[in-house]
């Protein structure tokens, strides 16, 4: 199965080997992990417990831009050791998250490549994280509560990443 | 999990009870908030993404991981895991043989699914809340070594 670019439509297909779905095609993980309380959660994941601003409005989507220019110039490869190039329609898709988001008033995300052609985006706010897993096979979420709860799920249109967007800068 | 089965049937056992496995982490994923230049590195999800090599610790000292595929991996950091603790949380071992480390030495980091078809068990990969859970026990403590 593979992303779909026709018209930037979001034609996505989920691999068969994702998680399963609820039936609001979010499926949740709780209990997966002890979670840990959440002044132990801001120590050892190094976060902040104030998030510093952004004063450049819209600069996270350039620095976004930016960052998958450097991925696209990795090298490819197959090994499981190393991060490698992802696949253009990856990074298309990436790109067109980047279109989508409607707020500008986001931190910098995190960007990086895995091994096997896909990459992630990862944005935090104060102890809530939320990542884009994009790969040849789809792209799918995840999001990780105040409390520690991780929550996974396809990621099916832009409007959707907006959704999730808003959930993550929501006051926790 | 829905789809998950036991992970008995499938997991290796010549990985012991007690023992560590090592992955290596290079530069790449071990990266600092970039809202924080200064911020301490961390180990990012998209580190256990596709295929997850580790090592056993006691067959691959460092020496080993510094020397193989022509010193490839000698600026790489180590993270070590438990391996009773990840199976504790539902991973299991797949053994894949690469010369380059020697017998019973290289295995992959799996999930344990079902085959939609057969309905036999079989080897997946991680899925995001697990390379979630990864990386909260990557960053737990300091790696064993730092990348380069």
């Amino acid at each position: 199965m593979r992303l779909i670019f026709a018209n930037r439509a979001w034609n996505m297909k989920r691999s068969p080997d994702s998680s399963e779905e609820g039936a609001s095609g979010v499926a949740k993980r709780d209990g997966a992990v002890d979670s840990p309380p959440r002044s132990a959660n801001l120590r050892y994941m190094g976060r902040r417990s104030i998030p510093i601003r952004n004063s450049n409005a819209g600069s996270w989507r350039e620095h976004l831009l930016s960052e998958l220019d450097k991925l696209e110039q990795l090298p490819a490869g197959t090994d499981n050791f190393s991060p490698h190039r992802p696949r253009s329609e990856v990074l298309n898709f990436a790109r067109q998250i980047a279109d989508s988001l409607k707020r500008e008033d986001l931190l910098l995300p995190l960007l990086a490549a895995g091994s096997d052609g896909s990459l992630q985006i990862k944005w935090q706010k104060d102890s809530r994280e939320l990542s884009f897993f994009i790969s040849p096979a789809g792209a799918e979420f995840v999001r990780v509560s105040s409390s520690g709860e991780i929550e996974e799920g396809p990621l099916r249109e832009p409007a959707q990443a907006n959704e999730l967007i808003a959930w993550m800068l929501a006051a926790a | 999990m829905t789809g998950a089965v036991s992970g008995s049937s499938l997991d290796d056992p010549r990985i012991g009870k007690g023992e560590i496995v090592w992955r290596l982490i290079p530069s790449h994923w071990y990266r600092a908030d970039p809202n924080d230049p200064n911020s301490p590195r961390q180990v990012a999800e998209i580190a256990f993404s596709g295929d997850v090599s580790v090592l056993r610790q006691k067959l691959a000292p460092e020496a080993l991981v510094d020397s193989v595929y022509n010193g490839r991996f000698a600026e790489f950091g180590i993270l070590e895991l438990s391996a009773d603790d990840l199976r504790n949380r539902g991973f299991v071992f797949e053994h894949e043989h690469d010369p380059e480390w020697g017998t019973d030495t290289h295995f992959l980091l799996r999930r344990a699914g079902v085959d939609g078809v057969t309905k036999q068990a079989k080897f997946q990969r991680l899925n995001q809340t697990q390379k979630v859970i990864l990386a909260r026990i990557a960053n737990a403590k300091p790696l064993l070594r730092e990348p380069k």
